[in-house]
């Protein structure tokens, strides 16, 4: 039982053909973990953003597919995790203009990570 | 309890009117004398009905059998669900010849519906839904608030939307779907056996979205969630969390509320994708647990809160942030943070005060090294040693405080098997993980 997150290289080995409680989100969408390998059995285990070898069987696992917001994750941008957003990037849900005396002095805006197919 | 009550069916009368209770008896009298008695009785009394030989299809609209759907013959009564949901029933024997016995499911409620409105008062709701099917329950007096005492959630035993994989712990599967897996909003809830999993983007196991004031979390799970594994960050405060474990969650293991209070005792917090306590404010206490292998800190943010007899290794950043002076950390062992290449104990511009600590390959290369960091104008004091400003220490013996080899800590069991044993540390690890 692992963190390998953000990680495609140096994964734990399957037991008997089982690799089970491990963490293996992914920064980006359809990111391919154990790619070549055959015959696995994911169990219990945090596959956000994976894409497992196309006859492994998943049980049990997290399988959602989401675009990471870099203005949600900072410390994930700064390490290199993610890609950066722009300002105006797809996650953003709200603009809030803040207008004193009918002059606009800030902006406040609010984003989301989504889900992607 | 007044009851129990005895409604004599076959002596209708006129359906529209009633003769109201007879108190020397609690007879009630037809069919309208049926409803006087649910609108008596309170939860956990009985009402027995007498059957008649009439024909009654006048009375009601559709008289039949619940179990198999079929017509009634005259002068049945057995299971009568009148579509609305206001009331169920059901017929049990009595050893009193032509009288069914009803058992009005206020208190304890088993169904086969949907929906399940709660009791009012306490016990135990089971129930029967189809594979598939959505459960609500929704808790709550008459007056659809809760204001004293608390709801106890305890591992129910039958199969239903809730999946039973023990036969002492509820197993919420949120199937990747982006629902939280537990949303909670009221005060003074318990959750106790129970497990989150799966919960889908950015979704927590248990979250508050707003309100959920002292909540105490005992013997849960959550793991493998889009976001954090107890989101407490909306909350009111004061979490009590026991004997918890957050692993593998996209997010922080626990997310402590925007205010104050919540203690955390004997949790195992691992392999999470951020850390593994954040946002631990002012007052928030860290008591025995284990840290590990998160791809953040260990912990974000000590207030003036305690932490104390933990292990946090191998963590992604530092193994405990302070951001506000005052935090008391003692006792506790902090090793491998970042693979040696973060501090164990991180404060930007703030004292705190630390004794009895174990440090070892903490932002250094050198594996028998010693590494914490005082900020500059801060003050630390270090058993052995005494006060020190603004220091970094390199260098120091770890042969003072007993341990000689840090990789025969097992993680699985939660004991070190090397060094002083007096010194070693022990953490609570929860058997079904």
């Amino acid at each position: 039982m692992g963190n390998f997150s953000f990680k495609t290289t140096g994964l734990p080995e399957p037991v008997n053909g089982v690799v089970e409680g491990h963490n293996f989100t992914q920064g980006a969408p359809h990111t391919a973990i154990y790619a070549g390998v055959t015959g696995l059995t994911f169990r219990r285990c945090n596959l956000i953003n994976c894409d497992t070898p196309v006859d492994a069987v998943v049980i049990s696992c997290n399988k959602s597919q989401v675009s990471f917001c870099s203005h949600l994750h900072p410390e994930w941008l700064e390490i290199g995790y993610i890609s950066e957003c722009a300002e105006d990037c797809t996650h953003r849900t709200v603009v809030d203009t803040i207008i004193i005396d009918g002059v606009a002095v800030d902006t406040n805006y609010t984003y989301e990570n989504k889900a992607v197919a | 309890m007044a009851g129990p009550y005895y409604v004599d069916i076959s002596d209708p009368g006129d359906w529209r009117t009633h003769t109201g209770l007879d108190k020397t008896t609690n007879m009630l009298r037809g069919f309208t004398g049926l409803l006087c008695a649910v609108d008596l009785a309170v939860a956990g009394e009985i009402v027995y009905i007498k059957g008649s030989s009439s024909d009654m299809s006048k009375y009601y609209n559709v008289p039949y059998d619940a179990s198999n759907g079929t017509a009634l013959t005259n002068g049945e009564v057995v299971s009568w669900h009148d579509g609305t949901g206001v009331f169920y029933m059901r017929t049990a024997t009595t050893t009193t010849p032509g009288w069914s016995r009803i058992e009005l499911l206020t208190g304890n409620i088993a169904t086969d519906n949907d929906v399940i409105t709660g009791a009012s008062s306490g016990g135990t709701i089971t129930t029967n839904a189809a594979a598939g099917n959505n459960i609500s329950i929704y808790f709550g007096t008459k007056d659809g608030s809760l204001s004293t005492g608390y709801i106890k959630y305890i591992g129910c035993a039958d199969d239903a939307d809730f999946t039973v994989t023990y036969t002492d712990r509820v197993l919420i599967d949120v199937k990747s779907v982006a629902v939280h897996g537990f949303e909670f909003i009221k005060n003074y809830l318990w959750f106790e056996n129970i497990e989150v999993t799966s919960a889908g983007t950015s979704k927590s196991g248990f979250c508050t979205a707003s309100g959920g004031l002292a909540p105490v979390f005992y013997n849960c799970s959550s793991h493998n969630n889009g976001s954090h594994g107890f989101d407490l960050y909306s909350s009111t405060g004061k979490a009590s969390v026991i004997r918890c474990l957050a692993y593998s969650n996209t997010g922080s293991g626990f997310r402590e509320s925007n205010t104050t209070g919540s203690k955390f005792v004997w949790c195992v917090s691992r392999d999470n994708t951020a850390g593994g306590i954040e946002n631990l404010m002012s007052g928030g206490d860290v008591i025995g647990c284990v840290i590990h292998g998160n791809t953040g800190s260990g912990i974000y943010s000590v207030g003036t809160g305690l932490v104390f007899n933990g292990v946090f290794d191998n963590n992604g950043l530092h193994g405990i942030v302070i951001t506000n002076s005052q935090g008391l950390i003692i006792g506790n062992r902090i090793t491998n943070q970042s693979v040696g290449t973060k501090a164990g104990i991180s404060a930007s511009s703030c004292s705190y005060l630390t004794g009895w600590n174990y440090f070892e390959n903490n932002d250094t290369d050198a594996v028998d090294s010693i590494k914490y960091k005082i900020p500059d104008g801060a003050t630390s004091y270090v058993p052995g040693v005494g006060s020190l400003t603004g220091t970094d220490l390199e260098d120091l013996s770890n042969t003072e405080y007993g341990y000689v080899d840090i990789s025969e800590h097992d993680f699985s069991t939660g004991y070190t098997n090397s060094g002083d044993p007096d010194l070693r540390r022990t953490a609570i690890t929860i058997p079904w993980t």
